[in-house]
């Protein structure tokens, strides 16, 4: 079971498995409540590099300077859009807030995975009618 | 190995005695010199270049540390004539200065990516991580507001977008949504927790933007370094605060960020062509997301980018209209739809404004004949910084233009700002603004005429002219973005007056000041209305000071107020004496009115805050 889980892992694109990890890791944090401490980083680190960091794999961001000058904006203004959504509708709260920035970042990887799995699907169908 | 032969004459020196061999060799009368490269000398190059680079990372982290040990002995509330400069300690000139000089004698060798971004890391935090460090709480007033939106939306769970107070906030929230969000999550009370570290934050998220946007134009990244160095300094106009013009200009550079390595038609490309044609429809959907983000967040900025990419649209500069389209079409709904309320306010106004140059410019600009010493000494920092950057960027332009890859899309990005200084209704502070989308291009600018394109490494003396240049301009902006500090920053006992006053302020409130500077609107925002008296006619001033516990109590009165407040603080007597809005020893007076009138009872009094509430009891 687990080697299957880590195979199935393994697959996923890079960005996929970052914004998976600091996903699972602000629950835990967040489950847990351990203290502004780890919570205020660990959330920060989710809003600010989550949603962006899926890109890493869509543009190949390999220098470190451009991904960060990328990453960041692009989650920054992804959770803009998804509080200006709240705010303006008059249903914000915190919670609300956390689920709809969580279920964007879940879509953008699923939407990842699915265009890295059509790319993949595209090649080999490219490679067979050769 | 290699082998040289020197001709008799000339006299050589070696490049280094470890890697290199010099031989005489004796033909008839003649004598050669021959030397001989050894074959590990490349190994012995790179062992250099990775002690150059050791060293000089040390150098920039044992600096920064020194500087970080140097602040602890600033007195904030003792600022002098030239604000947080004058008691800025001399270990602290010291290591700004030595970090400066340390970036230009790496500029001297071929210096790794990592050496120059250490230096500009350690110079962007040294200048702008300056208050975080210093003050214990927020700088700006204006930011408190920012911190009161945030606080609105935390409450009602939404914003107003017909309040009356801050409209335009309720109608562009995405920066305050966001930060209600984040303060929320991370198990923080309030923004105030974080919001102090925001100019930290953006710089150095400008610099990372502004390094794709410079690689477009060049290659050589002591040139792209320089000009970073060169953006950090010139960036005095303080729109880099917890605020939402904050995060749009970041989205604009990012726009252009990805607009030039994705979309442009023309310059240097770090990507091949198919791959950027195999990336642009991700790259556009990134774009469309930050367009939008811009659009919910600030009114100013998106006119900037939609004039920016009408520019490059027209010049040609794009692969597609899309991005101007869609800039147009999302900004256009946003204000007629969302925005609506303000804009039906306001449009009047922006329509009466549109063309009034010389009044916007002049408006922007103190006027020497009522500023005190400190403020003219300030204001002639900022100006001269100012004129310095764009000075050098003129000259840089005259003189390197064709040299940078895709100049004319390098010329729309700096002259499209300076036409929202004409078609504007923003106010006086449209001049700063423009100035600070005209900055980055100008930096580069700057730089480029200490290293002109495919010219030869440029020699010591040009570096120490780097120097010296760097240094003073770094001097003058600590002047310009600190010198108003002490009419900007706030103490202990300023912080709670205002608290003591929103905390308890019931709906329908008013409050007499004598300007905004105090943490202002921070909480419960709405429960107050406010008056500043500095902003009164000249006849109105006089007319009050002649007995103003009087007149306070009759306007407070005549509004109608549930509660009346009377808020003196610290700060707003240092702006009033500053700026020349009231004769010396007016706040003195006014206080001692106060504490003496029957109408009015002490709530709070300090040196640094003292806040009277109206006796509505009591007979005026």
């Amino acid at each position: 079971m687990t080697g299957l889980l880590s195979s199935w892992i393994s697959l996923l694109p890079r960005g996929v498995r970052w914004a998976g990890a600091a996903t699972l890791l602000y629950l835990l944090a967040f489950g847990f409540s351990p203290g502004a401490w780890l919570q205020a980083p660990i959330t920060f680190a989710f809003l600010l590099i989550c949603p962006g960091v899926l890109l890493i794999d869509w543009l190949d961001l390999s220098d470190v300077v451009i991904a960060v000058a990328i990453v960041i904006p692009s989650s920054l203004a992804t959770n803009i859009l998804v509080s200006t959504i709240l705010v303006g509708t008059r249903t914000y709260t915190a919670g609300a807030g956390l689920i709809a920035s969580a279920a964007v970042t879940l879509s953008l990887m699923f939407l990842s995975f699915a265009l890295q799995e059509a790319r993949i699907g595209y090649e080999q169908l490219r490679w067979q009618t050769r | 190995m290699s082998l040289d032969i020197v001709e008799p004459d000339n006299e050589v020196t070696l490049p280094s005695e470890e890697s290199h061999k010099r031989y005489l060799v004796h033909a008839g009368e003649t004598v050669y010199t021959v030397i001989l490269e050894r074959s590990d000398s490349h190994a012995i190059r790179r062992a250099e270049s990775g002690q150059f680079v050791t060293r000089h990372l040390w150098f920039a982290v044992v600096v920064s540390f020194l500087i970080l040990f140097a602040l602890p002995v600033v007195q904030p509330f003792d600022l002098g004539t030239l604000g947080l400069a004058s008691t800025l300690p001399p270990l602290f000139y010291m290591g700004l200065t030595a970090l400066l000089v340390g970036f230009t004698v790496a500029l001297t060798r071929n210096p790794s990516r990592s050496v120059l971004g250490a230096y500009v890391v350690a110079v962007t935090a040294t200048l702008h991580g300056l208050s975080p460090l210093v003050y214990e709480y927020l700088r700006f007033p204006w930011a408190w507001k920012h911190v009161g939106i945030v606080e609105y939306i935390q409450r009602n769970g939404g914003v107003d977008r017909s309040a009356e107070s801050l409209s335009a906030y309720h109608n562009w929230p995405g920066f305050f949504g966001f930060d209600a969000l984040a303060t929320d999550v991370a198990g923080f009370s309030s923004p105030l927790s974080f919001a102090h570290w925001a100019p930290v934050f953006f710089n150095l998220m400008f610099l990372a933007a502004l390094y794709v946007i410079f690689q477009r134009f060049t290659a050589d990244h002591r040139l792209i370094a320089t000009g970073l160095v060169f953006f950090t300094i010139g960036n005095w106009v303080g729109q880099d605060y917890f605020a939402p013009q904050s995060v749009a200009f970041l989205f604009y550079l990012v726009i252009v960020a990805i607009l030039l390595r994705w979309f442009l038609t023309s310059g240097r490309s770090e990507l091949g062509a198919e791959r950027r044609i195999a990336e642009r429809p991700v790259a556009g959907a990134i774009l469309l997301v930050v367009i939008a983000a811009v659009a919910v967040t600030h009114q100013l900025t998106p006119a900037m980018m939609i004039a920016m990419l009408i520019g490059l649209t027209l010049i040609g500069g794009l692969h597609a209209k899309w991005p101007l389209i869609a800039a147009l079409a999302i900004t256009g709904l946003w204000l007629f739809t969302f925005a609506r309320p303000f804009v039906a306010d306001y449009l009047p106004r922006i329509i009466a404004d549109l063309g009034n140059l010389g009044g916007r410019v002049d408006d922007g600009l103190i006027d020497y004949n009522h500023v005190d010493t400190s403020q003219r000494y300030v204001s002639l920092a900022t100006r001269g910084l100012t004129a310095a950057v764009l000075g050098l960027a003129g000259f840089g332009f005259l003189r390197q233009f064709r040299g940078l890859g895709a100049w004319r899309q390098a010329l729309v990005l700096g002259a499209t700002p300076l036409l929202l200084v004409v078609a504007s209704s923003y106010g006086d502070e449209i001049v700063f603004r423009a100035y600070l989308f005209v900055l980055p291009i100008a930096a580069l600018f700057a730089a480029s005429l200490w290293f002109p394109p495919r010219s030869e490494p440029p020699g010591r003396i040009v570096m120490a002219s780097l120097a010296a240049v760097l240094i003073g301009l770094s001097f003058a902006s600590l002047v310009a973005m600190h010198g108003n500090d002490i009419q900007q920053i706030f103490v202990e006992d300023e912080v709670a007056a205002a608290t003591l006053m929103y905390n308890t302020a019931p709906p329908g409130s008013g409050v007499i000041q004598l300007t905004n500077s105090y943490p202002t609107k921070f909480k419960n925002y709405e429960n107050l209305d406010e008056l500043d008296v500095a902003a009164f006619s000249l006849a109105a001033r006089e007319r009050f000071l002649s007995d103003p516990s009087r007149w306070f109590d009759r306007w407070l009165r005549e509004g109608e107020y549930v509660e009346g407040y009377v808020l003196i603080t610290r700060a707003q007597r240092a702006e009033v004496e500053r700026q020349g809005n009231l004769p010396a020893g007016s706040t003195d007076r006014i206080l001692d009115d106060l504490r003496a009138a029957k109408s009015f009872e002490v709530l709070f009094d300090t040196p640094d805050g003292v806040l009277f509430r109206l006796n509505k009891e009591a007979i005026g």
